[in-house]
């Protein structure tokens, strides 16, 4: 049951309020793409379009190349999953399962040895005869999924269904979802405004600001090459660090100058000279306890600690940048020795607010 | 000084005990989190702690007096909801300045207080707008002004970035602790985020079921975790626990299970070894997981990759071991990027060894 799902310059205004503004994406067959954006950026109102909750004003809605939007809600072979778990609590697991199969009219014997096939696929046999108040909320979720998963949509739409989830429950979640999804092949469209989930699970992500979507590529390519500051903010944890740098230009060599690491030559790229900005992701800088070949002595003003990695706060210029250090990294420094990568460093007009790419000195853009 | 000392604190409503023997002490300007899931009694605590519920027993100092038979208005604390309520029909200024006009402090002062906090928050743009033109950060910040306005013994907060995107919740984490450093005022900080208790507190309790399981530091808690719950609770992803035998081989302590077979003599240094009992489980963390192409010293034991998170910065490795299902954290560019056969090593801590039965870590 795979289907291909085209949105054509999709455009939805409430009022004053312009919530989606011409936007288009193809998802292919099978395949699982993010709607990563922050609340407020539209991806709810794309779904709710999808859906047929809502009428697009303009563009078009299309599943294996027929057009939806002419299609009731219930007859578009939608599965949907919230935030909220939708499943009946006074209802067993079984009945839960069954329930929206006796809705499509399946006959009672097929009914049950489905259920029962579909449990056992979904490591849920156990939970059968549970009622569905006594689950935990990671189960409840599980339940949500495949009470609508055992319909057979033609694309599952997910709106943030980890919400309401601890932390070990999502970790769990994100891997049987993902199983899942490649067992029984199926088109899924997720949104989330957590780019955990996103970087984790998706074929490909789309990250959408106010109403557009502004960069779609596979987990990988968003994380190295942020087409511009919105992206490279959005995705990475810890949050990446922006620094005002001073572009100086020798020919078509350009260097920037930092705050703490001097002039940085960072080979060729189109750009005028002037104030702009360099994006350094928190484990691209290396901290160290001594003096090294390019390193700056930086204050350090507070440490998170993770566990797994501590994070530093350290003073740069006039204002704060991250760096991850191992958790053996002594706690207590008050300085530290900082050095840089700069192939993996980006630079990012200031005027545009686009990441510019650049080559030279075997620096991958 | 110590500015909350809680005693044997007993709550039940009707048939579910929600405090259960709650005893803890939270020094003077110390920042100490309570993070439990849903359910563990985290709210119920505050709200007890404020004077909203009355403890059916159990004793409440606040800076050495005892409230316990206080009104909440007395308690000289503050409490935080979840749900930030401003009032919608007053400015950004007027809704930080309500305690203190309530208090009748002149107006003069009001005026001072309310600039200080709003230039410590950054919401000095707000102070003149009304709260449907704030963002939902924006909001919250502004929430967190009227309640830090009035110098309290305590102040509460409880979940206070839930509501919140992503992105502004790790934002509103580092002003949180910046602010509490620079005002040296007590917190108890309640959340079911792990990542927010390990990187804002002084010292963590992991409340569960209306008992606290672990008090400790963040590192304490990490490294030392007390029990099963506490190990898998504290960390993304989860400390692996997997169910081994000990034996012993020529003298050695030998851990043997589906998918490894480990000589840790390092687990004599436990003082209860000689009473270990046969069956157990061992626990690793997944960054202490060791992964390779081939066999090696480091990577003895051959396994399966089943799954891969990439998450940027690092990958989560699902990998089979034998019978057993273990997570293992590498870095973005690791050799192994792919599912398939691939070769694990761990050295097992003695302090990683869980009792089956009482589902605590052996000490």
């Amino acid at each position: 049951m795979i289907a291909k799902l085209e949105l054509r310059d999709l455009h939805k205004r409430f009022d004053d309020v312009e919530a989606v503004k011409g936007l288009s994406l193809t998802l292919a067959e099978g395949e699982f793409l993010s709607l990563l954006g922050p609340s407020g950026c539209g991806k709810s109102t794309t779904l709710a379009m999808i859906v047929g909750f809502l009428q697009p004003d303009e563009g078009d809605i299309l599943i294996d190349g027929r057009s939806i939007l002419q299609v009731a809600p219930q007859r578009r072979r939608i599965g949907l999953v919230f935030q909220d778990y939708a499943i009946f609590t006074r209802l067993s697991v079984r009945a839960n399962l069954a329930f929206g199969l006796e809705a499509q009219g399946v006959a009672r014997g097929e009914r049950k040895r489905r259920v029962a096939d579909f449990a056992e696929q979904l490591h849920l046999t156990h939970l059968l005869s549970r009622a569905g108040a006594s689950l935990n909320m990671g189960e409840m979720q599980a339940v949500a999924l495949a009470r609508v998963l055992i319909t057979e949509p033609k694309l599952l739409l997910l709106d943030e269904p980890m919400s309401n989830l601890d932390a070990a429950d999502r970790a769990d979640l994100r891997g049987e979802l993902k199983q899942l999804q490649k067992q029984l092949d199926q088109t899924v469209l997720y949104v989330t405004h957590d780019q955990v989930e996103a970087m984790s699970m998706s074929d490909r992500i789309a990250v959408m600001r106010e109403g557009l979507i502004i960069q779609v590529g596979s987990p990988e390519e968003i994380y190295r090459r942020p087409a511009n500051r919105f992206v490279a903010e959005f995705i990475g944890d810890p949050p990446i660090n922006i620094l005002p740098c001073e572009v100086l230009k020798s020919g078509a060599e350009i260097s920037a100058r930092t705050a703490c690491h001097g002039d940085l030559r960072l080979g060729k790229a189109e750009i005028d000279a002037g104030e702009h900005w360099l994006a350094v992701r928190p484990h691209v800088f290396r901290a160290g306890y001594e003096p090294g070949e390019g390193t700056t002595p930086v204050e350090v003003r507070f440490v998170e600690n993770f566990g797994a990695e501590h994070v530093l706060h350290v003073e740069y210029g006039d204002r704060l940048v991250r760096v991850v250090v191992p958790p053996s990294f002594a706690g207590n420094l008050d300085t530290v020795h900082l050095g840089l990568d700069l192939s993996a460093v980006h630079l990012i007009d200031r005027s545009s607010e686009n990441t510019v790419p650049r080559a030279a000195l075997g620096v991958p853009a | 000084m110590t500015a909350l000392a809680l005693h044997g604190l007993c709550k039940s409503f009707e048939q579910v005990l929600a405090l259960d023997d709650v005893t803890c002490e939270v020094a003077d300007s110390e920042f100490f989190c309570v993070v439990g899931p849903t359910n563990a009694g985290k709210s119920t605590l505050l709200k007890t702690i404020a004077g909203l519920h009355k403890p059916d027993a159990g004793r409440i100092d606040i800076c050495g007096r005892d409230v316990t038979a206080e009104q909440p208005k007395d308690r000289r604390v503050s409490l935080l909801f979840q749900n930030i309520a401003l009032f919608p029909t007053l400015t950004g200024y007027e809704n930080i300045a309500f305690p203190l006009r309530t208090a009748k402090v002149p107006e003069t002062e009001v005026a001072t207080r309310v600039q200080e906090v709003a230039a410590l928050l950054k919401v000095e743009h707000l102070l003149a707008r009304l709260p449907k033109t704030f963002s939902g950060g924006e909001q919250q910040r502004v929430a967190i002004g009227r309640a830090i306005v009035q110098a309290s013994d305590l102040l509460m907060l409880d979940e206070p970035l839930t509501n919140l995107d992503a992105r502004i919740r790790i934002a509103l984490r580092i002003e949180f602790k910046k602010l509490q450093k620079e005002s040296g005022q007590s917190v108890i900080y309640v959340t079911h985020d792990q990542v927010e208790a390990m990187s804002l507190s002084d010292r963590i309790a992991v409340l569960h079921q209306g008992r606290f399981q672990q008090i400790g530091t963040p590192d304490g808690i990490y490294h030392r975790p007390a029990n099963r719950f506490v190990a898998r609770f504290i960390g993304t992803p989860p400390m692996n626990l997997m169910e081994a035998e000990l034996i012993s081989q020529a003298d050695d302590p030998v851990l043997v299970a589906s998918g490894f077979r480990l000589a840790v003599p390092a687990l004599r240094g436990l003082a209860c070894y000689d009473s270990l009992p046969r069956r157990l489980a061992v626990g690793v963390r997944p960054e202490e997981v060791r992964v390779g192409p081939s066999e090696s010293e480091k990577t003895p034991l051959a396994g399966e990759v089943f799954w891969i998170e990439r998450l940027g910065s690092k990958s989560v490795l699902d990998a089979r071991l034998g019978d057993a299902t273990i997570k293992a954290v590498v870095g973005p560019d690791h050799v192994v990027s792919r599912e398939g056969p691939a070769w694990f090593g761990f050295d097992p801590k003695p302090h990683y060894l869980l009792d089956l039965q009482s589902e605590e870590f052996f000490r």
